[in-house]
């Protein structure tokens, strides 16, 4: 598929998903949201791809919902004669279609928060399982602004960052978090000069993608299925995971290293 | 209903809720009680009310029941050799639900504006409340510890929400002192200002919110708690059912989007 409103790069086990609609600031839009969903889809499917970055062109992350007007934007739901069931699949449908399958992508997910993440834009960073950012970045819970609920779930996302009373705060009063106070609530998990920003995150990308991918990705599944249940399932689920893993050559090639006093060389298999 | 022990005062959309007996230290005695359960309800039924603010007459918060043992306390009328394990039961639900869970469910935003002291119970008050503002005199502890019996308010839920595991168990754990300056880096208040600041700037925020789309922002309090319980996949169901059978539908949608064409500010009016 040749994308007109985002740009899918795979490189050394590493994705890279850029928003390409600088100047909206990257706002989602029609025909971009169906893109994004075939990228993610397309990275979930390439068992090659161990880590994916998501980035915005421009100066912006990712400024939100395309409020601007016009076919296909969130403004045309502005009009008042679609039945509330047309509306909840229309919005349903970009929810999880790229909230949602963003979020339950196996492989590690990195947010490489370039400027500001408002809205849906916040949304989507927090739906990643890790944000680096520069001291460009700014996060805003727009929604709010707009008289509208969190429809990605950053309501989900955020408590389980920051806390409950934080999230409440940054919610109800929908202002801005820069990058300082972002590192410190923990919604970023670094914070580098706007110079380094790519290359610390792809150095992280790297780190990452070295790793071995199945345990990685039975880990990541973990960690969010474990916020569901006690720990009792948990440690049933994680039993399961960890007998599959013991059958893999990767982790034959770990114990050898380990032996030989060397770095493992992970496959994947 | 004319109230003896709160002060309730509604102004520009805000509620303010002050547990008023100074005397001691607000501490919760079947008075008090019966008129937050009677009064909290009746803020959510009040379209006119968008914020709550929930605070203390004098120099503390609130320090928990009331136990000192005369007849105006908790343990007025009660003899413990004599009393039925389920007529106790019954009192405890009685404060618990009445105050704490009312309060915590109340489908309004809500900021507890700690101005001392805030201790077993008055540490379940507080932590009910949605987001806490305190001055620098503001101090947590869960006292329930220190009489040798469970915090049976909410502590053991909200506290961990809201600053993690690990601390949540020290302060349950060894019924100490929390006070303002670490309460703020925990995130357990939000803010922590000079005691001269702690109402303007309470009411600031108070007054933020109250400005908001309402009932956008009942939604996102209902679906925050919910949340916690539920997965990913479900709680995108309920938002895309909250935004397009609801907030979708309201004025303030309307007048958020042409505020955003007109360049301008929205004036939301909360329907």
């Amino acid at each position: 598929m040749a994308y007109q409103h985002i740009l899918l790069k795979k490189e050394n086990h590493i994705a890279t998903l850029t928003l390409n609609r600088p100047e909206s600031l990257n706002a989602l839009a029609g025909t971009m949201n169906a893109e994004i969903a075939a990228a993610i889809q397309d990275v979930a499917s390439d068992s090659d791809m161990r880590v994916l970055v998501l980035t915005g062109a421009g100066r912006a992350f990712c400024a939100g919902g395309d409020f601007k007007g016009g076919k296909g934007t969130a403004a045309s739901l502005a009009s008042r004669r679609r039945q509330p069931a047309e509306l909840a699949k229309a919005v349903r449908s970009y929810t999880q279609g790229i909230a949602l399958s963003l979020q339950n992508l196996e492989i590690p997910t990195i947010a490489m928060v370039n400027g500001v993440a408002a809205g849906a834009g916040f949304d989507i960073a927090l739906a990643c399982d890790m944000r680096i950012g520069c001291e460009n970045s700014r996060f805003r819970v727009a929604w709010t602004l707009r008289g509208l609920t969190t429809a990605f779930g950053t309501t989900w996302f955020l408590p389980r960052l920051v806390g409950v009373g934080v999230a409440a705060e940054l919610i109800f009063t929908a202002r801005i978090v820069d990058a300082q106070e972002a590192l410190q609530l923990r919604i970023l998990n670094r914070q580098v000069p706007s110079s380094d920003l790519e290359s610390e995150t792809l150095a992280l990308a790297s780190q990452i993608a070295k790793g071995p991918p199945l345990a990685l990705r039975l880990s990541k599944q973990n960690i969010y299925k474990g916020l569901e249940v006690d720990l009792d399932t948990a440690l049933a689920f994680l039993a399961s995971a960890q007998s599959q893993l013991f059958m893999t050559d990767d982790f034959v090639e770990a114990t050898k290293a380990f032996q030989e006093k060397r770095e493992p060389v992970f496959k994947g298999q | 209903m004319q109230y003896k022990t709160i002060l309730l005062e509604k102004k520009q959309n805000i509620a303010k809720v002050t547990l008023n007996r100074p005397a001691r230290l607000n501490a919760l005695n079947p008075q008090l009680i019966s008129e937050l359960t009677t009064a909290i309800p009746e803020l959510g039924k009040d379209p006119d009310v968008r914020a709550v603010v929930i605070t203390g007459a004098g120099r503390g918060f609130c320090s928990g029941g009331d136990f000192k043992g005369d007849a105006d306390s908790l343990a007025a009328g009660q003899n413990p050799a004599t009393r039925h394990p389920e007529d106790s039961r019954n009192r405890i639900r009685g404060y618990t639900l009445g105050v704490c869970y009312a309060l915590q469910t109340l489908q309004v935003p809500t900021i507890a504006m700690v101005n001392g002291v805030a201790v077993g119970l008055g540490f379940d008050v507080a932590l009910a409340c949605d987001m806490r503002v305190g001055s620098e005199n503001a101090r947590f502890m869960v006292g329930w510890t220190r009489r040798g019996i469970v915090p049976a308010g909410g502590t053991v839920w909200l506290l961990p929400r809201i600053i993690g595991l690990g601390r949540a168990l020290e302060l349950i754990y060894t019924g100490r002192f929390m006070d303002a300056n670490e309460a703020e880096r925990v995130g357990l208040l939000n803010k922590k200002v000079a005691t001269t600041e702690l109402e303007a700037e309470t009411m600031e925020l108070a007054s933020t919110i109250a400005h908001g789309p309402t009932t956008a922002l009942r939604l996102d309090k209902l679906n925050t708690y919910k949340g916690l319980n539920m997965d990913y996949p479900t709680m995108l169901e309920y938002l895309a059912i909250c935004q397009a059978g609801i907030a979708q539908k309201t004025d303030d949608f309307q007048e958020a989007s042409r505020a955003f064409i007109e360049k301008r500010e929205p004036v939301f009016k909360g329907r």
